[in-house]
């Protein structure tokens, strides 16, 4: 039995178990403490310091977020004192955050918003300068929005340690401090997997999908244009909560009926593409198993596990299946198959795509993904929160509308297509019909519960297919996938591995309803109930089994011919490319296997021996400070290339080393002036007039501190205090020290130089 | 051959002499050989002797001599009327021209050193910092040697503890307590972590110490590593300190030569060694848990405790920090005896602290004394007063965490406590001395510029609310200062104290606060009457023409960058004061003093 502790919050004896938090302790008796930068999945940071309570004996305010209860602690939440200090640091956020909530994306779903109206900041009192950014949307998904970043870095922490991505960092320091993708280039050229889990854990609109919209109520006013729209298995286990419903109600039918008040023509049900997915991806994987060839064979159904795999494991891409995903199946199906059912010209054909998801957007716009004459599979994928604001913004009362049916011939679905929304359901999905197909016969009890809720961890189990045991493995985000494939690379024989780029699977997607106040993101009991609401689903199902689709097998008949078949191939499959990244992923965990060619420049020779001599021992990462001091020593400044190479040599993500060389004042990422110009500003210096030999530099060069001169000839710093205080104020030329300088020396020591 | 030499000549070589001094060691080696003195004369190189006002200086043993602000051409001189002709070149020695007129010629007979008591700083300018030899002459590694033979870890813990110490860095807390716990915690690799990092503008004491007696140092985190059960140190030394760092590096090597580093320590079963870590430029990683991030290649940034680094420090290992002082006293205490340190300072704050006194005293420079010594006496007895005649304003200890105290504190005690209870702090040994000509806003503002640019970011209040208190302070010294501006100041402040993740966050405000405190009531000019008392906030000063001095030169006018003097040729000018920046060029250019600042 674990050791428990006895304390008093708000004068109420609580026992806790040795190691809660304060703020947990506060939780069990009913007190939630507010918070902003804490997430229960999330490493504890203690660095927005909403959370201080006081602590009886202490003088200052602790966070209780990251400090443990100790025995006989007395704790209160909420004092005069507490609430005045709160309120302070909420309205110190807002000074820096733009005053436009009534044109946020996030209006009535910003947990700023609702923190700044629970601590009563009802005016502003230390207004001052903002910080200003341009708003990046180079991404074909996720907007970034640095000046509505409150750097909780909840974000950093879902891109680092449930993703293992780290496509972001906090850059510069202080009040310069900014979430960015290394070298701050446009989002659209980082490593970011599109999957918006950033988006989610985000508490204000600093991260955002981008906005589809437009074009989908443009495609619906056009009277030429015939619209056709697919959703997603998820969609519907989660769309309610943006209505106010309880989580893990199921919605479809009401969804059908929006859909169609909203104008669209034809609904068509994605669960189709799923269970054409299967009986594909289940003769693929029958086949690989019957040759041995290209095992694990790996889902492909998840953008973002696609997008990763491309730029990260591009050894692994002939084990990706090459069945394209439920939903780009059933857009080249509207453009090819249903088109010609309804012999209209595929131009005039818009098809949206209604996902839980934000990778699905950067999937749509794939090359590969439309016809040889140029027609897009989905020419707007949107998520499930524009589609509550589609149906919200029509006035539709979702809520109490009646039910609807689906439009044939892409209508019809089996249970296992709607399990495709939940971690192991396309697995689970996929081994009913290659049982099936392997042997003739169905799958003893239809249900396979071993590669369910792979949530905390990776999934492994085993099952008998006529005396083969096929090994299969199920992992939902990609930090997990990570540790799966680790294991593959180490040599543990799986026949099928299913990855999905979202914990919890798509019901965790990136494009799924904000958390309101009772839930959280990445909340493992949010996850379940939506994934239960999709099993609920399959049992009531008449049909379980995607072979036994009666549309599916109509669509074989009359246009594919069998699965697997050359047509198939044609519209059904796709194929993969290697896409080099910046750097690698997740730190030092996976080794990452990219070619890292040494440029001739002798210095690199030199860099790349010295990362080599420094690197032998355990903690690799912990050199990379005497590894940037040895670059800056041979270039003379950071350049991104060197960073680039780096990370490659030193397996850290760039956007940590960009995070690190932004930290330091001694790094610069630029080339300095052969003049360097060093103004000691310590204090005796400064006493000593410091400050105006540097606005006399600054006046002669015509350049600010920091800058250097156009012709590259000076560069103006300050230093910190270099200890020479009796010969204040000293000013030191490259390395020659100047003492007791006067405004009027300035003109002198120029010329001299 | 050993020379049987008779003279040495000790070169004051700190970094901000070594330059000049390198050139003239050479002019001395040179004159040496010219004189046929090569038999009689040893030329050593000693550490910053800390009076750099007087500098570059020389001391000539045995005689212990000193001379001062020596040039090259006086070489000659020296070399054959001392060594040669056995007589002072008096014109070179020190002397307080200002005070007597009587002259100063050994070390130690100076005010400036005779008031000290040196642990840290004892062999500072007596050894060469460059030879373990020196070092050990001088009964270094004695205190290693005997925590091997006769002392347990524990023991030596127990000694710390009895001995009173407590960490130079800035915080004062108890050394042997800290060593303790991390001895008491469970771990397969320990760490001991020395932190150089010095960042404070203005102080300079760990970087002297370095330079002037490496191996103290050394010898300090070997004895730590031995009482904690860690086998590895770190020396986190700021890239800056070019010297420090080679010295260090020499003083490493030459304890593994010997070793006193390595495996099985003078043959024991003990092991311990020690890397360097260069620092890149960033004041928070003085803060413990920052350091170690730093030093763990990451962005240097506070995380909250606990867990406290003696638990889980350096890769999640029991680590134990301590600055460079800190370290430099444990081989005395263990030589000398617990009993020995613990007579030395007051009640709660045992031993000496070294300071970096600086600002508007005569004597700047570094010095340590006992704790217990009073502000008056380091600024007045040691420091020599204020500059140039002009009266005591406040002196401001603690760097860019601490405070600015006026002359009603001037006998308040050197120690953690009274200082705090005070309003400033110990810090790390920052002295500035401030005259009646400095503006307590601006010097408020200065600390503030300073932590506002070297904030983490990590935490709201210390990233945002020191930006907001910047910009009141800012507008208070441009004119635009709000009634209710104190009152803001005060809120945040205080808000920041108790709120902020670090150490560093929380002491922020306290230059402002302290300044408040104090000084009230220049605030208060500033804000209500628009006008700086020491004239250093340019935007409050208004200039005037006094009709009856200006005879209409026209000098004023040609200067004045924005056109706002109007006046016919020799008649009286005028000052449009609505266009008037405030800068200063009509003042300093008027030859009749017909022009009036206030």
């Amino acid at each position: 039995m674990s050791e428990t502790i006895k304390c008093k919050i708000d004068n109420v004896d609580v026992e806790v178990k040795k190691g809660t938090t304060i703020l947990e302790a506060a939780k069990q008796i009913g007190v939630k403490v507010p918070s902003l930068c804490y997430h229960p999945y999330l490493s504890i940071e203690g660095a927005c310091r909403v959370c201080i309570v006081e602590v009886k004996g202490r003088n200052d305010y602790v966070a209780s977020c990251s400090q443990p209860v100790t025995e006989g602690m007395e704790v209160t939440t909420h004092s005069p004192q507490i609430h005045q200090a709160r309120r302070d640091i909420v309205e110190l956020i807002l000074d820096n955050h733009p005053d436009e909530c009534h044109t946020c994306e996030r209006d009535h779903n910003c947990e700023l918003q609702r923190l700044a109206y629970a601590t009563g900041v009802r005016d502003k009192l230390f207004k001052g300068e903002k910080k200003r950014y341009k708003k990046d949307d180079s991404s074909k998904s996720v907007v970034r929005d640095p000046e509505k970043c409150i750097l909780c870095g909840r974000c950093v922490r879902v891109c680092n340690e449930i993703q293992g991505i780290s496509c972001i960092d906090i850059a510069h320091r202080g009040f310069q401090s900014a979430v960015v993708p290394a070298f701050e280039k446009p989002f659209g050229e980082s490593v970011c997997s599109s999957c918006g889990q950033c988006i989610n854990v985000c508490p204000t609109a600093a991260f955002l999908e981008k906005d589809y919209t437009n074009s989908v109520w443009k495609a619906l006013a056009d009277p030429e244009i015939t619209t056709v729209v697919q959703f997603a298995p998820s969609v519907r286990a989660a769309i309610g909560e943006g209505f106010g419903l309880p989580v893990g109600l199921n919605l479809e039918r009401k969804i059908v009926t929006a859909l169609r008040r909203l104008g669209f023509n034809y609904v068509f049900d994605t669960q189709f593409g799923a269970d054409l997915t299967i009986l594909e991806e289940a003769s693929e994987l029958a086949h690989r198993i019957k040759e041995n060839v290209n095992l694990p064979m790996i889902t492909s159904c998840s953008a973002a596990w696609v997008k990763f795999s491309e730029q990260f494991y591009p050894e692994l891409l002939p084990n990706l299946s090459t069945c394209m995903s439920p939903m780009s199946m059933m857009g080249s199906l509207i453009k090819r198959y249903f088109s010609e059912k309804i012999g209209k010209d595929p131009a005039k054909i818009f098809s949206v795509a209604a996902m839980c998801c934000t990778a699905k957007k950067d999937e749509s716009l794939r090359d590969s993904n439309e016809t040889p004459e140029g027609h897009r599979y989905v020419d707007a994928s949107i998520t499930t929160r524009e589609l509550i604001w589609m149906i919200k913004s029509a006035g539709i009362d979702l809520v109490h509308l009646p039910d609807g049916e689906f439009d044939h011939p892409l209508g019809e679905s089996t249970g296992a297509g709607t399990i495709f929304g939940a971690t192991g359901g396309v697995m689970e999905a996929a081994l009913r019909t290659a049982h099936f197909l392997l042997t003739g016969t169905e799958l003893p009890g239809i249900e396979f519960k071993p590669v369910r809720e792979a949530i905390d961890s990776v999934k492994v189990a085993e099952v008998d297919i006529a005396g083969t045991k096929i090994r299969v493995a199920v992992a939902s985000s990609l930090g997990h996938a990570q540790d799966l494939l680790e294991s593959v690379r180490l040599g543990v024989p799986y026949h099928f591995i299913e990855i999905m780029g979202c914990l919890g699977g798509c019901v965790g997607g990136g494009g799924q309803p904000y958390a309101g106040t009772e839930n959280i993101p990445l909340d493992k009991d949010l996850l379940k109930k939506r994934a239960q609401a999709l099993y609920s689903a399959d049992e009531l199902s008449v049909k379980r089994r995607s072979h036994e689709n009666q549309d599916v097998n109509k669509l074989y008949e009359q246009a594919l011919e069998r699965y697997g078949s050359w047509k198939a191939h044609e519209w059904l499959h796709t194929h993969y490319e290697e896409k080099m990244p910046r750097g690698i992923c997740r730190s030092g965990k996976t080794e990452q296997k990219v070619n890292c060619v040494t440029p001739d420049d002798p210095r690199y020779q030199e860099l790349s021996a010295y990362i080599e001599q420094v690197t032998s021992d355990n903690h690799r990462r912990r050199h990379l400070l005497p590894v940037l001091h040895k670059t800056q020593e041979l270039f003379g400044y950071l350049s991104t290339e060197a960073m680039d190479f780096i990370s490659v040599k030193m397996q850290i993500a760039t956007s940590r080393i960009y995070g690190v060389a932004t930290f330091y004042h001694y790094f610069h990422l630029k080339p300095k002036g052969e003049t360097r110009i060093n103004v000691c500003l310590g204090t005796a210096c400064y006493v000593k007039g410091a400050g105006d030999v540097v606005a006399e530099f600054e006046k002669r060069l015509g350049i600010k501190m920091g800058e250097t001169s156009v012709d590259g000839k000076f560069s103006l710093e300050s230093t910190r205090c270099i200890g020479a205080c009796g010969l204040a104020p000293v000013v030191l030329i490259n390395d020659d020290v100047h003492s007791r300088v006067k405004v009027g020396d300035v003109k002198k020591m120029l010329g001299r130089t | 051959m050993k020379k049987d030499y008779k003279y040495a000549i000790s070169v004051c070589s700190g970094s901000k002499c070594l330059q000049l001094n390198n050139e003239l060691i050479d002019i001395i080696l040179h004159e040496i050989q010219r004189q046929g003195l090569e038999d009689q004369v040893k030329v050593t190189k000693s550490a910053c002797l800390g009076y750099c006002e007087e500098g570059p200086l020389m001391v000539i043993h045995p005689d212990n001599i000193t001379y001062a602000r020596v040039q090259k051409d006086d070489i000659a001189e020296i070399l054959s009327e001392h060594i040669k002709n056995r007589r002072w070149v008096t014109r070179l020695l020190f002397h307080r021209d200002q005070i007597a007129n009587s002259f100063f010629p050994q070390f130690g007979d100076v005010d400036f050193f005779g008031k000290q008591y040196r642990i840290t700083l004892r062999n500072c300018g007596v050894i060469d910092p460059e030879s373990i030899d020196d070092y050990l002459a001088y009964r270094g590694y004695e205190a290693l040697a005997k925590v091997l033979t006769v002392f347990s870890p524990q023991q030596v813990i127990d000694e710390i503890k009895r001995s009173g110490l407590r960490g130079r860095g800035g915080g004062g807390f108890p050394t042997g307590i800290k060593w303790q716990s991390g001895h008491d915690a469970v771990g397969d690799q320990k760490y001991m972590i020395c932190n150089a990092d010095e960042g404070d503008p203005g102080a300079f004491m760990d970087r002297s110490a370095i330079e002037g007696d490496p191996n103290t140092v050394i010898e300090g985190m070997i004895i730590g590593g031995y009482a904690v059960g860690a086998s590895k140190g770190i020396v986190y030394i700021r890239a800056e300190y070019p010297l420090a760092i080679k010295r260090l590096q020499i003083a490493i090597a030459q304890a593994r030569e010997r070793n006193f580093l390595g495996k099985n320590i003078l043959g024991s079963d003990f092991s311990f060694d020690i890397e360097l870590r260069l620092g890149a430029g960033a004041f928070v990683c003085g803060e413990e848990t920052a350091l170690i991030a730093s030093i763990e290649g990451k962005r240097g940034m506070p995380k909250p405790r606990p867990p406290f680094p003696t638990e889980k420090g350096l890769f999640d290992k029991p680590t134990v920090i301590n600055n460079v002082e800190t370290w430099a006293n444990i081989p005395v205490i263990i030589l000398d005896g617990a009993a020995h340190f613990a007579s030395m300072g007051t009640e709660q704050s045992k031993g000496t602290k070294v300071f970096a006194l600086a600002g508007a005293v005569r004597n700047t420079g570094l010095v340590e004394v006992q704790m217990g010594t009073t502000l008056r006496e380091i600024i007045f007895d040691i420091g020599g007063g204020i500059r140039d005649d002009k009266a005591f304003k406040a002196v401001q200890t603690g760097g860019p965490s601490g405070g600015c105290l006026p002359s009603q504190y001037l006998d308040t005690p050197i120690d953690y406590n009274s200082l705090m209870a005070a309003g400033s702090i110990m810090g790390s040994g920052g002295m500035i001395v401030m005259d009646e000509s400095t503006c307590m806003v601006d010097i408020a503002k200065f600390f503030l510029d300073f932590t506002q640019n070297e904030s983490c970011g990590k935490c709201t209040p210390c990233r945002e609310g020191t930006k907001r208190m910047l910009e009141i302070l800012i507008r208070i010294t441009e004119g635009a200062g709000q009634p209710d501006d104190i009152d803001k100041l005060l809120r945040l402040g205080t808000m920041i104290q108790k709120s902020s993740l670090c150490g560093l966050g929380k002491a922020s405000p306290n230059p402002v606060l302290s300044t408040i405190k104090h000084f009230r009531h220049e605030y208060e000019a500033h804000i209500f009457d628009k006008k700086c008392p020491t004239k250093k906030c340019k935007n409050l000063l208004t200039y005037t023409i006094i009709d009856g001095k200006c005879i209409g030169c026209g000098l004023c006018k040609t200067n004045c960058p924005v056109s706002c003097i109007s006046g016919e040729k020799k008649s009286p000018h005028s000052i449009n004061q609505a266009d008037c920046i405030h800068c200063g060029a009509c003042f300093s250019s008027c030859k009749f003093e017909a022009i009036i600042r206030e």
